[in-house]
């Protein structure tokens, strides 16, 4: 009995899934009205935490390490999907120089989180053209030639061995280490129509969840 | 089956203890007695809040207005004790872009106001009680010891937890108690995690009346401030100020105590001082216009409009004040300026935060615009916005963004032809406008579809 258990346990631990993933264009997209060939990248945000026997502590070397190698992954990813992108108008240089273009930049990402619970929580929505964050975003002042905005968050979980362990017994143990839940985003740079949508779930690489789910973009 | 119990015992035994070591150790964390050493753990909560200064930097979070930040440090300097910055201290004054109305102190002498609180306060007075009462955390210690307590308790949170879900596997009656012991116990240990807060921001309260009297302010000023925070904007927004603070009522009372305690400050207020109450509603006039902003695009229109109403009072000639207001009246749409009765109601709450959970900003005008009550809500808020764009332009007839703006509310009211020759002399005033191509495409799409004056919203 005790050895069923055992093999139970394990097989649980291991077979887990590791993550999920959902794409989701918009009726535009599929029907070819609207194309997507460049793309802008805004400011990456991701954070990593900590979570211990001792309780969730930040980590702020690393959030910014993932920020960046995030950003990098983003834009290589789409220029091996055969997309142009438009690099560094709104890299901390730009940004830190105009003081207008932060202000609007700030405008426009809260706008978006005020939108995000809703979009996180019904992504399918998006494929009945639901969500917009409307034309202001033309105020960014993104190039003529640039027919999307990507926005991209992600929120990452350090789990140490110890908290695995009390959390889910051997299969936390085996699963501790991190975990990262990411948020894609395009955006339509004229009228500011959600475009597509992609979220998932991903071990230690992230990047690989990303390129898989910006695949599924159509263009 | 008694091997089963016996062990079943112990463990709870051992849960108990865990619980009372827990909650003994991290009560009652006054004034510190001893002088404060820095462990391991402190240092490196004190890196990593030196990279979020970094971040908060780098992302653009603070808002930069040299003359707004020399006037925030010299505020923040005059409640600061006499010597010099405790260890691992450097003191620094700043504003953050965020339209909730929040102030908060880092460990490292960092203290940011975020824009929405300096928009709602009033004078300079109550400025300073709120960089005092920050200051005192810092002074004191505080994050490192709600760090340590924090720390402590979750340590007893995991371990119950585990024990919990132990328990449960092992099946049978014991197994039931010791399972529902872990999952409620440890909530009453997290409740007292933000218990724990509230003597400390007692504390840093009693502090600030202590350095507003000693400074010549009205300490009085402390109370008017916890009745702004709590006066509500938005019935579907709470302010995160409170979050971990006592209730209004014991606040007031025990400031109140304290200040009549006190005998009158051996100095009145200075000269400097009195020049210096003339500067807080210049000083801060940049800072509350970019909140308005900032709280429109938060979907906070109730915020933004009180913040925009009060830069109008203070600046009554002042084009700019008079478009921003009229620009919270069109945010505004369906609702009414205050919250109503009903809206304040428990039940009246709970649905606006449904409301706000479930739908988007523009799902939840066209359900606020299916009741009469939001109909008539948005027809007055219509006129206001007219009025007060027409009343920017008779103070500047230069002020192109007042043409944009009547543009957009004749747009929404279906006034297509009034709303293309607002577009229009927006455009003329304004060939480089940085929204050109928006507003050219509304003209666009607007003259494609042109159709007789109508007064009902789109």
């Amino acid at each position: 009995m005790r050895f069923r258990l055992v093999l139970l346990l394990l097989a649980w631990a291991l077979l887990s899934p590791k993550g999920y993933a959902g794409e989701y264009a918009h009726p535009k997209l599929k029907s070819k009205e609207k194309t997507v060939r460049s793309l802008v990248v805004l400011p990456v945000k991701a954070e990593v935490t900590k979570s211990g026997v001792k309780g969730a502590e930040p980590m702020m070397q690393e959030s910014q390490e993932l920020t960046v190698q995030l950003a990098s992954a983003i834009a290589e990813a789409l220029k091996g999907e055969g997309f142009d992108v438009l690099e560094n108008a709104f890299s901390e240089e730009a940004i830190n120089g105009n003081p207008e273009l932060q202000g609007m930049l700030t405008e426009f990402q809260t706008r978006y989180d005020t939108l995000a619970p809703q979009l996180y929580k019904k992504p399918k929505d998006v494929t009945k053209g639901r969500f917009s964050l409307g034309d202001e975003v033309t105020d960014l002042k993104v190039s003529d030639s640039v027919e999307a905005l990507i926005i991209l968050r992600a929120s990452a979980v350090e789990t140490t061995k110890a908290k695995g362990f009390l959390s889910g017994g051997l299969g936390g143990l085996i699963r501790s280490g991190r975990s990262t839940e990411y948020y894609l985003t395009v955006v339509d740079s004229h009228s500011g129509e959600i475009l597509f949508f992609a979220n998932g779930t991903a071990g230690d690489d992230v990047k690989k969840g990303i390129s898989k789910s910006l695949r599924k973009l159509p263009h | 089956m008694r091997r089963t119990h016996l062990l079943s015992g112990l463990v709870l035994l051992l849960s108990i203890a865990l619980i009372s070591i827990a909650t003994a150790s991290a009560q009652q964390p006054t004034v510190q007695k001893t002088p404060f050493a820095f462990t391991e753990v402190d240092v490196s909560l004190l890196e990593q809040v030196e990279l979020l200064d970094q971040k908060f930097q780098k992302d653009g979070l603070v808002y930069n207005d040299p003359a707004l930040e020399e006037y925030l440090n010299q505020v923040g300097n005059s409640v600061l004790p006499e010597g010099g910055p405790p260890e691992r201290v450097q003191w620094r004054f700043r504003s953050l872009r965020d339209p909730m109305a929040n102030a908060f102190a880092l460990p490292n002498g960092s203290i940011y106001v975020n824009t929405g609180l300096l928009a709602l306060l009033e004078s300079e007075e109550q400025l300073a009680s709120v960089l005092a009462h920050e200051v005192v955390h810092v002074l004191n210690r505080h994050s490192y010891l709600s760090f340590r307590s924090y720390r402590k308790k979750m340590v007893a949170i995991n371990i119950l937890q585990a024990v919990g879900r132990g328990a449960q596997g092992a099946g049978g009656a014991w197994g039931w108690t010791l399972g529902t012991i872990g999952s409620i116990v440890p909530s009453v240990l997290a409740a007292t995690i933000s218990g724990y807060s509230r003597e400390l921001e007692k504390e840093a309260d009693l502090y600030a009346v202590n350095k507003l009297l000693e400074g010549g302010y009205d300490a009085g000023e402390m109370v008017s401030v916890f009745k702004l925070l709590q006066r509500e904007q938005d019935v579907n927004l709470e302010t995160i100020f409170y979050s971990d603070h006592p209730k209004l009522e014991e606040r007031v009372g025990y400031v109140n105590a304290a200040i009549q305690a006190k005998a009158m400050p051996a100095k009145s207020p200075s000269g400097s001082l009195g020049e210096r109450r003339n500067f807080f509603v210049p000083a801060t006039e940049n800072v509350s216009r970019q909140d308005v902003s900032l709280a429109i695009s938060a979907n906070r229109p109730r915020t933004a409009l009180a913040h925009a109403q009060k830069l109008v009072n203070n600046s009554p000639d002042s084009s700019e004040n008079f478009y921003l207001l009229a620009e919270t009246y069109r945010a505004l749409g369906p609702r009414t300026a205050e919250p109503t009765s009903e809206e304040l109601s428990s039940k009246g709450k709970k649905e606006a935060r449904k409301l706000v959970a479930n739908f988007t900003p523009e799902e939840q005008e066209k359900k606020l615009l299916s009741k009469p009550a939001g109909q008539a809500a948005w027809q007055e808020n219509q006129r206001k916005a007219e009025e007060s764009y027409k009343k920017a332009l008779e103070l500047d007839s230069t002020n192109a963004k007042a043409h944009r703006g009547l543009g957009f509310l004749f747009e929404e009211a279906r006034k297509d032809a009034e709303a293309v020759a607002e577009y229009r002399r927006y455009l003329e005033q304004f060939p480089d406008a940085p929204d050109r191509e928006r507003i050219q495409r509304r003209i666009d799409s607007v003259e494609k579809t042109l159709r007789p004056s109508s007064e009902k919203p789109r």
